[in-house]
């Protein structure tokens, strides 16, 4: 998997993933994952559009983040992921903890709210 | 000549064998004609289905087989058997745990089992000649996507929030 950072205005941080989110790809992003998100940061958009594929593995790096985000008073949101991968998320509830999006303005509206 | 309505596959208890194995997935499904969205529902159910094997399933560090086979059956069902000779688990008898709260008392494990019961119709499991065999059964016309709503509530129970 690829996965790299940008800041963006107001101190918030788009982190774009691209690849196979199984355990194989997770492994070679989940430590970059974590220290991206890590503290002082608070606020975080996560692209998952060029992410072909989740596994539970992939929720798990992903909600484990956010915990430790939610708790340091942070949001965090999910940008455009492919039907497939939204189909996972929806399943698995993390709409209920994260806002899924399908576009940059929507995503930027969610982590400044 | 019968058309070819079955695909077999060996893989290893080593987690880089997941890639080869989602690789054959796709290739069976396409020779079978299986729509695009279902296997990639196969995909998922295969992943986490195999990697429990491999991660939790042998007690030794020796090399063990996983067997596959995907059948696409006359009724048009799609079956997905997958068989290791690891120690005896029942993977659909998990409990769920109690409902979830609050964010700060995220607790995340068991998600794989539950979303391979929820994307697939019908799962079954038997011990046999000290074999584990899942068996997981698809049916095409059948969208899984409908059944999200319904879904969610025992997988977000699992997820223990």
């Amino acid at each position: 998997m690829e996965i790299n950072c940008e800041q963006l205005a107001g101190d918030i941080y788009k982190i774009n993933l691209k690849g196979r989110m199984d355990i194989p790809g997770n492994a070679e992003i989940d430590i970059k994952f974590s220290g991206m998100t890590a503290a002082p940061r608070k606020f975080f958009i996560v692209d998952l559009s060029g992410v072909d594929f989740i596994a539970s593995i992939g929720i798990r790096t992903i909600l484990l983040s956010t915990k430790a985000i939610h708790n340091r008073g942070g949001k965090i949101v999910i940008l455009n992921p492919d039907s497939q991968v939204k189909k996972i998320l929806l399943m698995t509830g993390v709409d209920t903890i994260i806002p899924i999006v399908d576009n940059l303005e929507s995503a930027l509206a969610a982590v400044n709210l | 000549m019968q058309p070819i309505n079955s695909f077999e596959l060996q893989i290893f208890n080593d987690i880089m064998e997941l890639r080869s194995m989602s690789e054959w997935l796709h290739n069976a499904c396409k020779n079978l004609g299986v729509h695009e969205s279902l296997t990639r529902d196969l995909d998922v159910c295969a992943n986490e289905a195999v990697a429990n094997i491999i991660l939790y399933a042998y007690e030794d560090h020796e090399r063990h087989h996983i067997n596959m086979r995907l059948e696409l059956k006359k009724n048009q069902e799609l079956s997905l058997t997958i068989q290791d000779d690891g120690i005896p688990f029942d993977p659909f008898k998990a409990v769920l745990p109690e409902s979830y709260d609050k964010i700060e008392n995220i607790k995340i494990g068991g998600l794989g089992i539950q979303l391979i019961r929820n994307l697939a119709n019908e799962c079954k499991y038997c011990r046999l000649n000290g074999k584990n065999i899942i068996s997981l059964g698809f049916h095409p016309c059948q969208t899984s996507a409908s059944s999200i709503n319904s879904a969610k509530s025992s997988l977000l129970n699992c997820c223990n929030y």
